[in-house]
């Protein structure tokens, strides 16, 4: 089998070793697979880095060897630290800087305790990457009871208020999995009423105490994509001052705007769920016309009338 | 017994290959420390070089002639590929005509800090490759996950060299010199300058033309990123930071179950109670946008004050509630 070239060799050495830094120990059979050459090569070429040692001056031999071990079970594994990256004197590439520097400040923002490391890190990559980022990601109230429910396996009790709902429920929920995306906290969860879970967000949690039920969480709880909330949406066609539009309450979708002139548009605007309809309705511009559906003229009559009594 | 634990290796006992040979030389000028290494003290013990090159009387490298060119020619090789391969570059003493390390970018417990980091945030979008820091952790255990746009590594390299760029947004071309990149509800925007408007612009990066291209136009450096620029400010979006309404102190009444949702929603301080629910107080700046994030939260919250304030919110619902 044909030798590697030394940059490929490079390129292999710094694969697998990164590789057994970050996980501690690898089978030599996966960092094959990793760098896609045959085991035998790769015990080979690994050679280089096991067996590194010079002399001093005094003659006495020195060994960086210990460093990187390949046992009997073929498993490749770091014992001190990887000495090859702690003299490293160059910043990571470009797009390795920003991704650490995501995932730092996120961190950061997300830690319970002082990160000393962790925060001169990050401004070092910060210098590096010379881009200001801001990753603000909300750390609910809740979030300590919800984890330390997790780490005993025991149920967490919860009054919970849905999104659009007026009043609280009270659940005792048996947390699988506690997790963050588009900036928010949710837990996966199986209500001890229901067959399944489903996705609960911790912010929405006004209360929370470590229940008493004791379970064994499933393995293997994936974290959804997206949820898909089709089923929910809700359009109406207005017509509309065109420098009202930017005014519209967020979150919402704009169907492509027809400009009628002198500064009017007509557009489908689209939100998720009733609450959210209603709310729309509310904040249109009282000169907005509502096109499509008609019926919702009305609703949004009504439904202001209603909140006008409600608050007398 | 481990491999490392065997000296019987013909990799040990062989003629070093160029790796080995480039590897040892790194772990020599590792422990040689600030004291550094002279291009005799390489041959003499980095196992690959020629212990044997010319010598004086005393024992010294001849520095000159064909072998000590030789030498010196494959430890600048050497150097070059530790510096490009492995990220560990060297300083040439020209008076002391030793070889020492650049001190390292990272400590060790900054990169465990960072490795640590990379397997508790999954950050999608920016692609790892084998062997970079953070690329080999294990994050399918990952709490967080933050979707980075694709825009947003082509953008930094036009904010680091001050380059402007032009792109379609909402239908419209812009030309934008971008200041920096940020988040606000998850989604990304980009803060810069426009020239074609004169005004400081944010764009969001989902509402570029996700089909054309993002060209740059001018030269690099043709711009400098103004003192005056605030980047905290540039991604707030909170129309009462910006706003320009004269300003209102507003006091609501809170039901305490909508209290979490209403201060992650308008801010402001808990002043007291009315009626047994907290009243908040905060500063309104922009009285559209307050009236329509007071409205959803519909009979739950009621303002007690100040009277323009109440008189906004009424007006409005009785026009809304008198269209037809």
């Amino acid at each position: 089998m044909a030798a590697l070239t030394k940059q490929r060799q490079f390129d292999v050495l710094r694969a697998v070793l990164g590789l057994v830094e970050e996980r501690g120990s690898v089978p030599i059979a996966e960092c094959a697979e990793l760098t896609g050459i045959p085991e035998e090569l790769l015990r080979d070429t690994l050679g280089a880095v096991l067996f590194v040692d010079f002399h001093t001056a005094d003659g006495s031999l020195v060994s960086e060897s210990s460093s990187f071990l390949l046992d009997e079970q073929s498993v490749v594994t770091l014992t001190a630290s990887h000495w090859l990256r702690d003299v490293a004197a160059a910043p990571p590439p470009p797009d390795t800087a920003l991704r650490l520097l995501v995932a730092g400040t996120t961190m950061q923002a997300i830690a319970e305790s002082p990160t000393p490391d962790l925060d001169t890190a990050v401004m070092k990559l910060a210098g590096e990457v010379a881009v200001e980022l801001r990753m603000p990601v909300d750390i609910p109230p809740a979030l300590s009871t919800v984890r330390e429910a997790l780490d005993q396996h025991r149920s967490v009790e919860v009054r919970y208020l849905s999104d659009g709902a007026d009043a609280p429920t009270e659940r005792e929920l048996l947390p699988y999995r506690l997790w963050s995306r588009w900036g928010h906290w949710y837990l996966t969860a199986r209500d001890v009423t229901q067959r399944e879970a489903h996705q609960f967000r911790v912010d929405r949690v006004l209360s929370a105490v470590v229940g008493t039920t004791p379970f064994d969480p499933p393995d293997n709880v994936e974290l959804p994509e997206w949820f898909d909330l089709s089923a929910h949406a809700r359009t109406v066609r207005v017509r509309i001052r065109a420098d009202s539009i930017e005014s519209l309450p967020a979150p919402h979708r704009l169907g492509r705007s027809a400009d009628l002139g002198d500064g009017w548009a007509e557009l489908d605007v689209t939100v998720t769920g009733d609450r959210r309809l209603d709310h729309l309705l509310l904040c249109l511009p009282p000169d907005t016309e509502i096109i499509d559906p008609p019926e919702y003229a009305e609703r949004r009559r009504a439904d202001a009338a209603l909140l006008l009594e409600r608050s007398r | 017994m481990t491999l490392a634990e065997t000296c019987e290796s013909p990799l040990v006992t062989g003629e070093a290959t160029p790796t080995e040979r480039i590897l040892n030389l790194a772990a020599y000028l590792k422990q040689r420390g600030g004291e550094g290494a002279s291009l005799d003290d390489i041959a003499r013990n980095v196992r690959g070089y020629d212990p044997e090159a010319a010598r004086d009387t005393h024992g010294d490298l001849i520095t000159a002639g064909p072998e000590w060119e030789a030498l010196r020619r494959m430890a600048r090789r050497d150097l070059q590929d530790l510096r490009d391969a492995w990220g560990i570059d060297t300083i040439f003493d020209d008076e002391a005509h030793r070889y020492r390390l650049r001190p390292p970018f990272f400590t060790t417990r900054e990169r465990a800090a960072l490795i640590a980091a990379a397997a508790a945030v999954d950050v999608e979008g920016i692609e790892g490759h084998r062997g970079q820091l953070g690329a080999g952790v294990d994050d399918a255990g990952a709490q967080v996950v933050i979707r980075v746009h694709h825009r947003v590594a082509d953008l930094r390299d036009a904010i680091q060299t001050c380059t402007a760029v032009r792109f379609d947004h909402e239908g419209r071309t812009r030309v934008l010199q971008p200041f920096a990149l940020g988040t606000w509800h998850s989604r990304w925007y980009v803060a810069g300058w426009d020239p074609g408007l004169d005004a400081l612009r944010r764009y969001r990066l989902d509402r570029i033309d996700q089909h054309g291209s993002m060209e740059r136009v001018g030269d690099p450096g043709s711009y400098g990123i103004p003192d005056w620029f605030d980047a905290v400010l540039a991604f707030d979006f909170d129309p009462n930071t910006w706003g320009r309404d004269p300003r209102l102190r507003a006091r609501v009444r809170v039901e305490r179950d909508h209290l979490p949702a209403f201060l992650a929603e308008l801010g402001g301080q808990i002043v007291g109670e009315a009626a047994g629910e907290p009243v908040v107080a905060f500063e309104v700046r922009h009285y559209e946008s307050t009236r329509n994030r007071i409205l959803f939260f519909r009979d739950h919250v009621l303002v007690l004050g100040p009277p323009e304030l109440v008189t906004i919110i009424h007006d409005h619902l009785v026009a809304l509630a008198g269209a037809p």
